[in-house]
């Protein structure tokens, strides 16, 4: 069956009943999404696989009881941001996060090797700029500006309220901004 | 352009960003997922070369396998019950039915598909649907087919 119009709620119901065709459709359609902000959070890559299995692995034992409250794309960033924060409490103190690496930064879907630098550089220079900021300003811009979700999603995925969350991406913005500016 | 500019660019550049890692992943996030254990309680069945205990997790799938497909509704929640010695007691099979669906022909349909299954998974011997006690609860409506 193509799942790719299927709702989210019909997928998650369908997963629920241990449908793991849905489940499949599940992980391809939020997959990248969750991925790259675990990603973007962890700074190491091995870090950003754990969370995003165990986050999988937690939403295909939890769903039976996922009753629709919030959508499920924000309940998976619910799960995957309680990983992260838990594997940034159980890392090591004073490791030293690892470079995003050349070959994660490419984009192979782009046809142009000129445009994929750019493209490249310019990732690549916004992702040393995340990596500047701290854990809760970090989080807030990236489930805002590259992920599309409310200040009110934001703030329950991340446990807080709705103007702190405000006041995270005013203060990730100014300092994205900056480092762009200086990029540029 | 200016900073801001270079900052829309590189925001809308990361929005339509895999990474590689995600894809290199993939296939063991899923594997690895559906291994993942769900409370399940075990269900016995019974045949003449003797018993066999199924998870009501794998009954469940089973059953909503038997009824994908059946184009007016769709199961939104499936549960057994069991007796103390482990026998299924009762299915109950909660669906959403297409707006103007006749609902006690519905329900039959339905009654007949999960009990067949049933039996097919636990072994049955005897006629499924006087062995097995299947509830049937349309919870909602839908004039939406993609809702199913």
């Amino acid at each position: 069956m193509d799942d790719e119009g299927v709702p989210d709620a019909v997928l998650a119901r369908r997963a629920a009943l241990h449908d793991h065709a849905a489940f499949g459709a599940i992980v391809d359609r939020h997959g990248p999404a969750l991925y790259r902000y675990a990603r973007r959070m962890l700074d190491d890559p091995a870090d950003t696989e754990d969370c995003v299995q165990e986050a999988f692995a937690s939403a295909w034992t939890a769903l039976p009881q996922f009753e629709g409250r919030s959508s499920l794309r924000t309940w998976l960033f619910s799960i995957t941001a309680h990983k992260v924060r838990s594997l940034q409490r159980r890392r090591a103190r004073g490791a030293l996060p690892l470079p995003f690496s050349l070959d994660e930064r490419a984009d192979p879907r782009v046809a142009d090797p000129q445009r994929s630098l750019e493209r490249s550089d310019l990732l690549g220079a916004l992702n040393v700029a995340l990596r500047e900021l701290p854990d809760g300003p970090r989080s807030a811009w990236l489930l805002r500006e590259v992920e599309g979700l409310s200040y009110d999603e934001i703030a329950h995925i991340s446990g807080t309220t709705a103007s702190t969350v405000r006041g995270q991406l005013h203060r990730a913005r100014a300092h994205l901004l900056k480092r762009m500016e200086e990029w540029r | 352009m200016n900073g801001q500019q270079v900052l829309d660019q590189a925001t809308r550049a990361l929005r339509q960003h895999t990474d590689a890692g995600w894809v290199a992943l993939r296939d063991d996030v899923v594997a690895a997922a559906v291994r993942a254990f769900r409370p399940a309680a075990p269900i016995r069945g019974r045949s003449a070369d003797g018993e066999l205990w199924v998870a009501s997790t794998v009954l469940v799938a089973q059953v909503r396998a038997a009824l994908d497909g059946l184009g007016d509704a769709a199961a939104l929640r499936i549960t057994c019950t069991t007796t103390s010695d482990g026998d299924l007691d009762r299915l109950t099979v909660e669906v959403v039915a297409l707006f103007g669906t006749p609902l006690v022909p519905l329900a039959g349909r339905i009654r007949a598909r999960a009990a067949a299954a049933v039996a097919a998974t636990l072994a049955l011997d005897t006629p499924p649907t006087s062995l097995v006690h299947v509830d049937v609860s349309v919870q909602d409506v839908t004039d939406d087919p993609e809702a199913l």
